[in-house]
């Protein structure tokens, strides 16, 4: 009798043990990451960091480093990845509510996009990043998107008419937005798109600040170019998991996360923003400015209610940010968005 | 023909004698000693990287202190490497300490014992490193508290300070190392009196913040309407203007000290942004930047002890917990239901 006592005690001893390890172990899952400097860029770099963080929460990731997005997006799309990193406008095409975050002229400043990112990490703004398909856990700034131009005489809308632009032949959004303004579209890739600028194969890319010097964009402007000072959009760099491979509860744990760190994110972009010389910058007049805000709604809104490629949801999301920052801006009362 | 070179070098050898070797070696040793007091100190605090300025305190220092057999004692070379030298100990001290607190959080106990005791162990060794800077000051500039020494030059200043202000360290390494180093309690006061015969404004309110942290040490010692308080915040903000924020650091420390935990983290914040904003002052960068490793512990002190882990990069002025997303602005939010997701690709 002693003896099966004994055998019992044993038993549930190994078995908790057995539990607890498990628990300290974290459940495995895989992370793709997209990265254009691969397992040295700064995108894996902050997915280290992500790491050490889901590991708390009872996961522990696998990354592996992809210098390719699509073969990135693909994989995760074959199940070959529990979650993965990519920039915004390629996650438009899994979760169009956060792909459309980076809707052209609908952000205009880190100050917006950080409100964004801190309301969507709360419980409320959590729901509407999860589908039935896939579930949105974590967004990260990429730097806001400049027009960097050869000739910098090219500074209106008018004299984009008839320029060829570097377009990315994935981003319907920029197609809409490049024919809109009469000019030429020049299909591109994140492979291709800064060396075709540089070598004048394009009068004109659209490319955050790490382009300046990290794809060596300065090359391009050398010659009398310059940066248009106007943020066409706010890239995002996203994770996103198919809905039902993580809890809620650590979903909403890795948002938060993401928003918590949002700051030190955004240093390093903006740190981007203040390494373009001073000089390269051309400056916007006040009243163009006007007249492009309200021409990239009008775009805005073909792409929602004609193309279907920006969802109406995180349109009317943005245009209450930017109301509660610029009360006075005619389109608070008209409300199209 | 080569016999004879030979044996003229042989002749020459010889002519060369004890006597003569004595004469070099003692010329060497001033034109050295006096090069690393004139030249490198002053090189080296222009320049930010404190863990060089430590392995060069722990490579050059026994050298140059060894001229001390041929010529004068160095005391001015001397003084500048044991500061250097004893910030390494220092640095290993922070660590052990760090080690430690992780270590009680994730209930090790083993193992936060052992940390404890290789944090006094370094302790102990930075103390007698400051402690030795402290009295190589003494000898070069005479102990303070009587007349102020004459100070010929700005290296002169420096180093003067220099040696104040690891005085005070000295005790501050002694005491956490249980009295190992037995160094005297009353370096601090010295200290404090020493740091009168500086021109406050010139030093970046170093001389009267260290004035203040030693009345906040030592009971009693504050003068009749002195408020240390006011004079160590006056102090850090007159180093900040000027982007040398040793002064803000002693404040922090004598903070922490005191147990005010809420004022050190917003001294901790407004430190950071005053490094955002204020660029470091040439001259003295590695002031400034001895300044910013001792905010930094404190600061990893705060994040070790609630998660486990030193401040993150760029997180210096944030606290954990603090950094919750804004309170739910439902109004962003209502009726938004968002469209049908596209399917994937």
């Amino acid at each position: 009798m002693r003896s099966l006592h004994r055998l019992i005690t044993l038993v549930v001893a190994c078995s908790t043990l057995l539990g607890a390890s498990a628990a300290l172990a974290g459940t495995a899952k895989s992370l793709c990451v997209y990265d254009p400097s691969g397992a040295n860029g700064d995108i894996f770099n902050l997915t280290k960091d992500f790491k050490a963080a889901a590991s708390a929460w009872g996961v522990d990731f696998n990354a592996k480093p992809y210098t390719d997005e699509k073969t990135a997006a693909e994989d995760f799309k074959a199940g070959k990845c529990d979650a993965v990193v990519l920039t915004s406008t390629r996650v438009r095409l899994f979760h169009k509510f956060a792909g459309s975050l980076e809707a052209m002229g609908a952000v205009t400043s880190y100050d917006q996009l950080q409100t964004v990112v801190q309301q969507l990490s709360t419980p409320a703004g959590g729901k509407l990043l999860k589908t039935p398909e896939y579930d949105v856990l974590g967004i990260y700034p990429g730097g806001a998107v400049w027009l960097y131009v050869r000739d910098r005489k090219v500074d209106t809308v008018p004299e984009l008419a008839g320029k060829r632009i570097a377009t990315l032949d994935y981003d319907d959004a920029a197609k809409t937005m490049v024919r809109h303004v009469g000019a030429s579209l020049v299909p591109a890739d994140l492979g291709n798109f800064a060396g075709m600028f540089n070598n004048g194969s394009v009068d004109a890319a659209y490319a955050p600040a790490i382009g300046y010097k990290a794809l060596e964009m300065h090359k391009g402007v050398s010659k009398g170019g310059g940066i248009a000072k106007y943020i066409l959009s706010h890239l995002t760099f996203q994770v996103v998991a198919k809905t039902g491979a993580f809890t809620d509860e650590f979903a909403q744990n890795a948002r938060k996360w993401g928003a918590d760190n949002f700051t030190r994110f955004r240093k390093v972009v903006e740190k981007g923003d203040q390494d373009i010389p001073k000089a390269v910058w051309i400056d916007i007049a006040a009243g163009d400015k006007e007249k492009y805000d309200a021409m990239f709604q009008e775009v805005r809104l073909r792409l929602r209610d004609e193309s279907k490629v920006y969802d109406k949801g995180m349109l009317t999301l943005l245009r209450r940010v930017r109301c509660k920052a610029e009360p006075a801006r005619a389109e608070c009362a008209e409300q199209k968005e | 023909m080569r016999l004879v070179n030979r044996l003229c070098a042989l002749g020459a050898l010889l002519a060369l004698g004890p006597g003569c070797r004595g004469f070099m070696y003692g010329q060497t040793g001033d034109v050295t000693t006096h090069f690393a007091a004139e030249h490198v100190t002053p090189f080296v605090m222009s320049t930010d990287d404190a863990e060089m300025a430590c392995a060069s305190g722990l490579a050059m220092g026994n050298f140059t202190m060894s001229f001390e057999r041929v010529t004068d004692r160095p005391n001015r070379a001397a003084l500048s490497a044991l500061a250097s030298a004893a910030s390494c100990a220092e640095a290993h001290a922070w660590e052990a300490e760090l080690r430690s607190l992780r270590a009680l959080r994730a209930n090790q106990p083993e193992e936060a014992q052992d940390a404890r005791v290789e944090e006094k162990r370094w302790h102990a060794v930075a103390a007698r490193r400051y402690g030795a800077a402290w009295t190589r000051m003494t000898q070069a500039f005479g102990t303070p508290g009587g007349t102020c020494p004459t100070l010929e030059t700005p290296e002169d200043e420096t180093l003067y300070l220099v040696g104040l202000i690891a005085g005070g360290q000295a005790v501050t390494h002694d005491r956490a190392a249980e009295g190992q180093a037995g160094i005297a309690l009353d370096v601090p006061r010295l200290a404090a009196r020493g740091s009168e015969c500086l021109d406050d404004a010139r030093w970046f309110g170093v001389p009267s913040a260290l004035r203040a942290a030693v009345w906040l040490s030592v009971p009693g010692a504050a003068p009749e309407g002195e408020d240390p308080w006011a004079r160590l915040a006056a102090a850090a903000e007159l180093g900040e203007s000027k982007g040398m924020r040793l002064a803000r650091a002693i404040q922090i420390e004598s903070l922490a000290a005191a147990g005010r935990l809420e004022d050190v983290r917003a001294a901790i914040k407004t430190y950071a942004e005053s490094r955002e904003k204020t660029p470091t002052h040439g001259a003295f960068a590695l002031l400034d930047q001895n300044g910013l490793l001792l905010v930094q512990q404190m600061s990893d002190r705060i994040w070790t002890r609630e998660t486990g882990h030193r401040t993150p990069l760029g997180a210096l002025g944030t606290f954990p917990g603090v950094a919750a997303p804004a309170t739910e602005d439902t109004s962003l939010f209502e009726g938004l239901g968002g469209d049908t997701p596209a399917s994937a690709p």
